[in-house]
């Protein structure tokens, strides 16, 4: 776009987003329509000061800068998610961290839907865009297609996480799990999911290797996938185009078998596939050696797509759900199992005869570890979907100790291992600043979700037999809050192990922090060559 | 000076991999099994089947007009199923089941002696509540079923 059209359109766009915030029929829109006047008011001030300046050398080698941006973020989103997590947790240990004035603004309620966007949307996107980007032109040769689309990406993303996130503080939700931001904010992720998915597929399109690495597929389904659902679980009618509220167009158990259909793939797609990609590129890097079955990892994308979509109504068990469609969807879990662990056996022997790797390099540990975390969130799933078990599991903590043991160990560790691979390469640095630190940020780690999950296991057994049972003349014998009291010693230890994720998390920040700044270790910058990873087939 | 290296092989991870796995293989069979053991409060295996005749069935056994009431005293139950006209139903099959609202440990199923008006069965009840289930079958082959609820009060010291 000419210079003159764009600052024409960021000024009209102030204007109206000025007009939204005047005519604002709640808080949350309001404040959702300032941030934007502010951000177009910005960038008009920015394209102004630019105004006349000579266009920028076109640089043709790898566009690494919004990979670097991307790696900041994640870094940045990863410690804000960590310790909203680390104090919602400690609000359900000690419930007085309520506080009275806060009431509507940062109690749990408030705080909890910021937390799960905070590490799956802005922790977990960041990474997989930066990593996405990153991979598929190491993959492709080609530099990133359509320029400054892919900052558009960036910064669009960035926009819609601020967006959400203020909206949840304020009550903007629309109630659904993974998908609470309101309609107008929907709208503008969708935009910048199509120019993300026109930014890759572009990419891919003008690749200057002949094949199109497991990763890349992974990355594809992840974006397509994703999209798919967004539109789909979030088709709602505004109440007013100046209010934040909007009314879902399903009712009842299609509304709610719509969000399950919908959260589950967002497990399967942006927690499972998109990570996945990153895992099959960064495993066989860092470990230097190619991937262990190429076969395997093609067999097991397209069964782990096929069988991810039909999983979600195991969240509906003995729900107003039909049964088919329940035992469909635990049918379906149970098979999942084995593309899962398809995966996780691809990756771990991919380091087959170089073991000695997870003693002496403290990334491949993580990423070793990430991967057995995988396996147990992936054989656990399956577990809880049978409708006996389920029947038990359901509305305890034993979820929450297994999502945990999921994004904690599988998402945060791979997604870690990436950040301390890419830093030294997208800054030009030798290696990093300290290995010791990376490996102090292992183990508390580690410890951190081992004291979660156990926690966790151990209440939600608890809870469940608490609440199920009863007398011999047929009354429950423990009222709810019996069973929120007898929680307190494991709420304590999760709140621990968030402690210790959180300290760590700080930990590879300084550490990454330091490698940039320590300007002695440059080495020459990184050539496009055609990808070494499993290129044959 | 010799500096001992142990190498990690693959049959070290392998066991640490066994491990780990076993410990979780085991927690989540401690839930399997807690879930299995435990009063699941289930009424019918399969709500959408059992859906499909639920209607049908209970116009037709009301159609019959029936009553049915228990009564408990003395170490007697006491079972009476009357017509419209309160006379005797004539049945074709009964089977009663009379158990705790909540586990079935304490079922049993009473053998009952037919006096031309009532069926009556010998059989000790703890107090508390009690479920008798009640699955008869008329003349005409029409299912009549009935849960009937007792109430066996404390005994008085």
């Amino acid at each position: 776009m000419p210079n003159q059209a764009l600052i024409v359109v960021l000024g009209v766009l102030t204007l109206l987003a000025a007009m939204a915030a005047n005519y604002a029929r709640d808080l949350a829109y309001m404040a959702n329509a300032l941030t934007v006047m502010i951000v177009c008011v910005g960038l008009f001030i920015w394209r102004v000061r630019r105004y006349g300046e000579p266009p920028r050398a076109v640089d043709d080698g790898y566009q690494d800068g919004v990979i670097r941006a991307g790696v900041i973020a994640t870094a940045f989103w990863g410690v804000v998610g960590f310790l909203v997590g680390v104090v919602i947790a400690l609000q359900l240990t000690f419930p007085v961290l309520n506080f009275e004035w806060s009431e509507g603004l940062l109690n749990f309620g408030r705080l909890r839907p910021l937390h799960t966007s905070a590490v799956i949307f802005a922790f977990g996107g960041n990474a997989l865009i930066a990593c996405s980007f990153y991979i598929v032109q190491r993959t492709t040769a080609a530099r990133l297609w359509g320029g400054n689309l892919a900052w558009f990406v960036f910064w669009g993303y960035q926009l819609f996480i601020v967006l959400a996130a203020i909206g949840y503080l304020l009550g903007a939700t629309q109630s659904k799990e993974y998908a609470e931001p309101e309609w107008y904010v929907d709208i503008w992720l969708t935009i910048v999911w199509v120019a993300y998915l026109a930014v890759f597929l572009g990419t891919i399109i003008r690749r200057r290797e002949p094949h199109i690495y497991v990763a890349n597929w992974f990355f594809l389904s992840f974006i397509v996938t994703i999209a798919m659902l967004h539109l789909a679980n979030n088709i709602s009618i505004p109440v007013s185009i100046f209010g934040s509220k909007s009314v879902q167009l399903f009712a009842g158990v299609q509304d709610a078998m719509t969000q399950w259909w919908y959260a589950h793939n967002a497990v399967g797609f942006f927690l499972t596939a998109g990570f996945l990609g990153m895992m099959y590129y960064f495993v066989p890097k860092q470990a230097n050696r190619p991937v262990f079955s190429y076969k395997l990892s093609i067999v097991h994308f397209w069964s782990l797509i096929f069988m991810y979509i039909w999983a979600g109504p195991h969240h509906l068990h003995y729900t107003a759900l039909p049964d088919w469609a329940s035992t469909l969807g635990m049918v379906f879990s149970v098979m999942l199992w084995m593309p899962s662990w398809g995966g996780m056996i691809n990756g771990l022997m991919t380091l087959s005869g170089a073991w000695d790797k997870i003693r002496t390099d403290p990334i491949i540990r993580m990423m070793v570890v990430s991967l057995a975390f995988y396996g147990m969130a992936t054989f656990e799933g399956p577990m809880m979907s049978i409708k006996a078990v389920n029947s038990l599991s359901h509305y305890t903590d034993w979820t929450i100790g297994h999502v945990h043991s999921g994004a904690l160990g599988w998402n945060g560790l791979i997604t870690f291992a990436a950040l301390y691979f890419l830093t030294p390469k997208l800054w030009n640095r030798k290696g990093l600043y300290s290995l010791r630190l990376v490996s102090v940020h292992f183990w508390l780690a580690t410890v951190g979700i081992v004291f979660y999950a156990a926690s966790m296991w151990v209440t939600g057994i608890m809870e469940g037999l608490l609440w199920r049972e009863v007398d011999a003349n047929g009354f429950l014998v423990n009222s709810f809050a019996d069973t929120v009291v007898a929680k307190f010693p494991m709420y304590l230890v999760r709140s621990l192990g968030g402690v210790l994720y959180l300290l760590g998390a700080l930990i590879m920040c300084y550490n990454l922090w330091m490698t940039v700044m320590s300007d002695r270790q440059r080495k020459p910058v990184d050539q496009p060559t055609a990808a070494a990873v499993g290129g044959a087939m | 000076m010799t500096v001992r290296t142990r190498k990690l092989e693959g049959k070290h991870v392998l066991v640490m991999l066994l491990t780990a796995f076993g410990v979780i293989s085991l927690a989540n069979l401690a839930l399997a099994v807690a879930a299995v053991m435990s009063f699941p409060g289930m009424e019918v295996r399969n709500g959408y089947v059992a859906s499909q005749y639920f209607e049908e069935d209970r116009t037709r056994q009301e159609q019959l007009g029936w009553k049915a009431n228990a009564d408990y005293g003395d170490r007697q139950l006491m079972l009476t199923i009357t017509t419209t006209e309160g006379r005797p139903a004539k049945l074709d099959s009964l089977n009663v089941t009379i158990g705790r609202p909540t586990h079935m440990r304490s079922d049993q199923v009473p053998t009952f002696h037919y006096d031309g008006m009532r069926y009556l069965a010998e059989l000790h009840l703890d107090p508390g509540r009690w479920n008798l289930e009640l699955d008869a079958v008329s003349r005409e082959g029409i299912r009549f079923r009935q849960r009937l609820s007792l109430r066996v009060p404390r005994e008085k010291l």
